[in-house]
């Protein structure tokens, strides 16, 4: 059965309470909760009924092995894919079929895997596009420029242009600059040199201070760990483990290697 | 010198007006992925609708500017969107191919009944009364200033709402990445909205500037698009700088053509063709694309069975039989199309509904086997048939040929290209003498007369036994298409238009296999069109030309081209319900030139096509061999009747549809009870624990129905 | 001599790197594994080697000759077949037309004993699709699915066999039967190459695997060599992140 569009009302009110739950609000506990989660690709299923919380102000590492289906649960959550079952809650609001648009502008932010930037436009044009949710064009590229000064030189450069740690860092300005509730992350370390990947974990620690709730998606477990107050291990499309960081770090090499 | 700059300004001009109309075609591609063939088409309207308020009505120039181009055509634009092209989404490239092809029938339609084609509407150009400026040796006048002065706000507007515009620069980001745009929040849907808008009032800016040079007709100022097709496809549809060089590039051919081109009647089509050819160039020299791997879309068509097969072909020689024995002369020779018409349309059926690929040529095809059979078939001898299979299956190969190497949109648009040379140069040619070896002659710049045909020594002249012959003919064709189907090369294509790439992985011949397929196409629309040329008795290019073979194209499709019955209901609902319905009544009789383009529209939201329908809603009546045999007998009852002159033709024809409906119902009526008896999931929800046991499946589907969170529900048991 | 071998393969696309010098080999009854984390160049490999990509550097020999240069259908013609990960199936045709359609290409290039259909219903059987024949494909769930895509590639009679997550949508059944079916398959004489993400799969079924990451080889040997390889640990965990720069 798949769950209709929510209406347009409980989108509004969907889009205030993200705010609120964010600003400590009301007696939300979790800011996303994914319940049963089936979603596949034209035939091919991926996840098979996933359970994942992620609490206020913490940070959840999702780790697990590539195909286990990771990706598609953010996709899920931020609205890009609908679920065959189960309940997208964001903030206590049930939001499956909401566009990914008007969660967005409610307070969610997705960075997607691959680099999450628009390659053929400039930067300054990649940094308006973040104005649409909402805040204005110079906070943002005060904001951007001010944390990664290298795009301040680059900002009339094409954005496929830039090096990979670069684009990165541009797409992650998003992350910070419209200064979300809810952070979704997906393999940011992806291609990356590890001094880079360490340099946007730190990055990623500090937003995660600022009470921003924070998903993030890594295969890369060892770099994630030092983030996360939370983990769980995705294999094959369902969630096979979760615990504190370090409970898990030691089921790692099983999950991948098949020990 | 003077002559080459003054050739230039012609030139430039003209690329002024190509390269407005080409960046609002480019502008909605990327941003919507709709190829809009109706582009020019809406250009047209909006230079219809400005002649009207201005020339017609008198309102001043600015007013009825701003009122086409600042309120009409962008809320045409956005009514596009919202009704049709949102639907459009997840359906495979020929949908919306025969979608957009629709909208342009339907608008040539609309236009010729608002404003009658054989009025004469003169439009004065731009400020024509002025003085032209002199510019050195030669003058430039104010129309091709003005035209040019828009060109280059057009592009500078352009540039300004791409790059300085947040919704400008949502769009190109759209371009970019449609996931990532709905990730930072902007609206898809409005960024669409908006570049539609402004792509219709670009399209009306060039109709308007273009129409005082050419006469004011509805389809020739909407073919104007193919010169504006070349212009972006040098951009290959994307990129806005190249579409302008683009423009230029077929603009100033057009000029130099014109001023340098040698007078001879084998060369004056050529300048006309000039910017078609240029597009086929451009689309050959296009580095080739990837393999495309499979394309997934909402269309399914069923393998047909023999059974089935020999029913439809028996059906048609019956139903060729009873219109032959029944019909007027004068009908006859108006429903006769039916069947000649009806295998062009079935040589779609493998190229499109089997293959996936595109051709827009078939009728041009046809043209080609109905000149064969004008020139070898004198006497009606039928082995000019065969040749005309051969010659046009051999230009079918040729055209494929460099055609291959496109798919989707660009071999549309290689084909369209193709047939609207034919059409402006090929076809008319005077007779043409090849190194005095031989002889090569299309239309001779006329028409050219037919005989019936004579098959051992009997004569098909009258209409009667032409049209049975032609059913025979036509019940053949499909035989063969369903055999086709059936072999392994069917199953080739079959596949091939799922897969390329899995194909190649296994070891089968892509290229072979297409052009086989292009060539056994062009081959049947070749014979289809030497069997109308002898129905007609007088062929003319007028014909076979590229618009009227449109509605062929788009009912076959709308029909589901991936059977054989898609080819009757083409013909059928073309040449015998719309003459018919004009016939009943002559009042609304004018507004059935829009309905093939509303027809096609209708694809959008129903992709499988009509015939799917009908077979399903037949279903019953179908598998039960006793209704069959009792519905064939009544059939032949009332035929019997007809022919005893107890019935007339109006009676008869209402029960021969009558008929199978009734027995269809009551074949449904008669199963229906048997199948209540199954305890299934078709009892309504709430009254089930009531007419049978309540289960656990139910208290789920009940809990799902009312959107109960299941979780909860445990929780609480 | 390998069946496939694959030398210094370099395959770029806008600026990126996605297959950087790989070289591998494939033997003859035996079943190798490529894995690597996402993005690591595993599927571009494939599409190389059977001729959807291009090179930019490097050259692929099919039982010592040299095909870097043919197209995909000559590949296969030189028994070359491959699965897809995202199931590339003919969806107007049924199981059976599926196959059909393999079978009917092989012998449009090779006089096979038998008729066509025989060689059909033979395959099916191999596979475990005859209960199935008439189905459509689009009905299939996907572990089934992905056994239509076997059985249409052995329909060629491949000498090497290139699957792309053969065992993705299958469950713990259906998998423990697909590894019995690769044993055989490879035991037939094919070289088989395995990319798949279900490690658990790759350490049963193959004899030699080879790691990939960035788009090289970081690492090749037996399933359990690889299981303790340091660079390998560092891909896919991200520990000692210095180790591999």
């Amino acid at each position: 059965m798949t769950p209709g569009p929510a209406s347009g009302t409980a989108v509004a009110a969907g889009a205030r309470t993200v705010d609120r739950a964010a600003a400590g609000d009301g007696a939300v506990e979790n800011l996303l909760e994914l319940r049963s989660i089936r979603a596949g690709y034209d035939r091919i299923d991926v996840l098979f009924g996933v359970d994942l919380e992620v609490p206020r102000g913490s940070v959840v590492a999702l780790l697990g092995p590539n195909g286990a289906g990771k990706s598609t649960l953010l996709r899920v959550a931020a609205g890009l894919h609908l679920p065959s079952s189960g309940d997208v809650v964001v903030a206590g609001r049930r939001v499956n079929g909401v566009p990914a648009a008007d969660l967005a502008r409610a307070g969610l932010c997705l960075i997607p895997e691959g680099r999450g930037v628009f390659p053929n436009l400039t930067v300054r044009e990649n940094l308006r596009m973040m104005t649409h949710v909402g805040c204005g064009f110079d906070e943002v590229e005060e904001e951007a420029y001010h944390r990664f000064p290298r795009l301040r030189e680059r900002r009339r450069q094409t954005a496929g242009t830039l090096s990979g740690g670069e684009q990165q860092m541009l797409a992650m300005a998003r992350g910070l600059a419209t200064r979300p509730a809810l952070l979704l992350l997906d393999e940011l370390s992806m291609g990356l040199a590890p001094i880079i990947v360490e340099e946007l974990y730190a990055l990623v620690a500090q937003i995660a201070q600022a009470g921003v709730s924070i998903l993030v998606v890594e295969q890369f477990a060892g770099v994630v760990l030092g983030v996360a107050d939370q983990a769980a291990i995705m294999i094959n499309g369902r969630v096979a483990r979760t615990g504190s960081p370090s409970e898990l770090e030691t089921e790692l090499s099983g999950a991948y290697l098949g020990a | 010198m003077d002559k080459f700059l003054t050739f230039t300004i012609v030139g430039l001009s003209t690329a002024a007006i190509y390269s407005v109309i080409a960046s609002g075609l480019v502008l909605t591609y990327t941003t919507t992925g709709v190829f809009n063939f109706a582009h020019g088409a809406a250009g047209m309207l909006a230079a219809f609708c400005y002649w009207q308020f201005h020339f017609d009505w008198g309102w001043p120039t600015p007013v009825a500017l701003v009122v086409v181009l600042l309120v009409l055509a962008p809320l045409f634009g956005v009514l596009l969107e919202m009704v049709i092209m949102r639907n459009l989404e997840g359906t495979s490239e020929t949908t919306r191919l025969v979608v957009s092809i629709s909208l342009l029938v339907a608008m040539i339609g609309l236009s010729v009944l608002i404003w009658k084609p054989d009025e004469s509407r003169p439009m004065a150009r731009f400020f024509q009364s002025s003085a032209p400026i002199s510019v050195g040796p030669t003058t430039i006048t104010w129309h091709q200033m003005v035209t040019l002065l828009t060109a280059v706000a057009v592009a500078l507007g352009l540039w300004l709402v791409l790059t300085r515009m947040r919704v400008g620069i949502a769009m190109r980001a759209a371009v970019d990445d449609r996931n990532l745009t709905m990730l930072t929040g902007a609206r898809p849907r409005r960024v669409q909205m908006l570049a539609w808008a402004i792509g219709t009032a670009l399209a009306g800016i060039g109709g308007i500037l273009i129409a005082p040079g050419l006469v004011l007709d509805a389809s020739s100022l909407s073919l104007v698009i193919v010169s504006a097709y070349a212009a972006a496809i040098f951009g290959r549809l994307r990129s806005l700088p190249m579409t302008f060089v683009g423009a230029v590039v077929v603009g100033c051919a057009e000029g130099y053509l014109q001023g340098y081109l040698p007078q001879s009647p084998f060369l004056t089509g050529l300048r006309t063709a000039a910017s078609v050819l240029i597009l086929f160039v451009v689309l050959l020299v296009l580095p080739n694309p990837r393999l495309r791997g499979r394309i997934r879309s909402r269309e399914f068509f069923p393998a047909p069975t023999w059974k089935g097969a020999l029913g439809f072909a028996a059906a048609m020689v019956a139903g060729g039989v009873i219109l032959a024995t029944t019909l007027s002369r004068p009908d006859l020779i108006t429903y006769g199309q039916v069947f000649s018409l009806g295998i062009v349309a079935l040589s779609l059926v493998p190229l499109i509904g089997f293959a996936g690929q595109v051709s827009l040529c078939q009728l041009s095809f046809a043209g080609i086997g109905a000149v064969v059979m004008a020139h070898l078939g004198g006497g009606g001898n039928p082995l000019a048939l065969l040749w005309a299979a051969l010659i046009a299956g051999g230009v079918g190969a040729l055209v494929a040929l460099p055609a291959l190497r496109l798919s989707g949109i660009y071999l549309a648009l290689a084909t369209a290209s193709f047939a609207i040379v034919l059409d402006r140069w090929l076809f008319l040619l005077p007779r043409l003498s090849v190194f005095g070896l031989f002889e090569v002659s299309t239309f001779n710049q006329g028409s050219l007369s037919v005989d019936s045909l004579t098959i051992f020594g009997a004569s098909f002249a009258d209409p009667g036994r032409q049209m049975i012959l032609m059913s025979v003919l036509f019940a053949l064709a499909a035989l063969l298409v369903v055999w086709v189907r059936r072999s392994a090369f069917g199953r080739i294509l079959v596949a091939m238009k799922d897969s390329e790439a899995a194909c190649a992985t296994l070891g089968i011949d892509l290229f072979g296999t297409k052009l086989a397929v292009f060539a056994l196409s062009a081959a049947l629309a070749g014979v289809g069109g030497a069997l109308y040329a002898t129905q007609l008795g007088s062929i003319s290019p007028g014909n076979f030309d590229f618009v009227t073979g449109l509605p062929v194209f788009m009912m076959t499709v709308v029909g589901g081209v991936g059977m054989v019955g898609a080819a009757l209901f083409c013909t059928v609902s073309l040449y015998a319900v719309l003459p018919l319905y004009s016939a009943l009544l002559p009042s609304i009789a004018r507004y059935a030139v829009v309905l093939p383009g509303l027809a096609g529209l209708s694809l959008a939201r129903n992709p499988g096509g009509a015939v799917q329908d009908v077979r399903e809603g037949f279903l019953p009546l179908r598998t039960s061999p006793p209704a069959i045999g009792a519905t064939v007998g009544i059939v032949a009852g009332l035929y019997l009747l007809r022919m005893l002159d107890v019935l007339g033709n109006w009676p008869f024809a209402v029960l021969l549809i009558v008929v199978p409906m009734a027995a269809n119902a009551a074949v449904q009526g008669l199963s229906r009870p048997e199948k209540a008896e199954e305890p299934g999931a078709d009892v309504p929800l709430e009254w089930r624990g009531i007419v049978r046991p309540w289960t656990e499946a139910d208290r789920i589907e009940l809990d799902q129905a009312l959107g109960v969170n299941e979780v909860e529900i445990h929780g609480a048991t | 001599m390998a069946r496939l071998e694959v030398r210094d393969l370099t395959v770029r696309y806008g600026g990126h790197v996605a297959v950087d010098g790989v070289s591998l080999d494939a033997e003859a009854g035996r079943v190798t594994g490529l894995i690597g984390p996402n993005g690591a160049g595993k599927t571009t490999l494939f599409n190389v080697v059977s001729g959807l990509l291009p090179t930019q550097r490097g050259k692929i020999f099919l039982d010592g000759r040299d095909v870097t240069r043919m197209n995909p259908s000559r590949r296969a013609r030189r028994g070359l077949a491959r699965t897809f990960q995202r199931l590339e199936l003919f969806s107007m045709l049924s199981v059976r037309d599926n196959v059909r359609v393999a079978v009917d290409s092989r012998r449009s290039w090779s006089r096979d004993p038998g008729t066509a259909a025989d060689a059909t219903e033979e395959l099916m059987g191999r596979v475990g699709l005859t209960e199935l024949a008439d189905e459509r494909v689009d009905a299939l769930p996907t572990g089934q699915a992905r056994l239509v895509e076997l059985g249409r590639a052995l329909a060629t009679r491949p000498t090497v066999l290139l699957l792309d997550e053969p065992a993705s949508g299958q469950d713990d059944q259906e998998t423990r039967a697909f590894g019995g079916l690769l044993g055989e398959i490879a035991a037939s004489g094919v070289a088989v190459v395995l990319v798949e993400h279900d490690v658990g799969l790759v350490m049963r079924a193959c004899d030699h695997v080879y790691v990939l990451d960035f788009g090289r080889v970081i690492a090749s040997g037996t399933p359990e060599e690889i299981r303790h390889d340091e660079a390998v640990l560092a891909a896919y965990l991200g520990t000692g992140v210095g180790v591999r720069t």
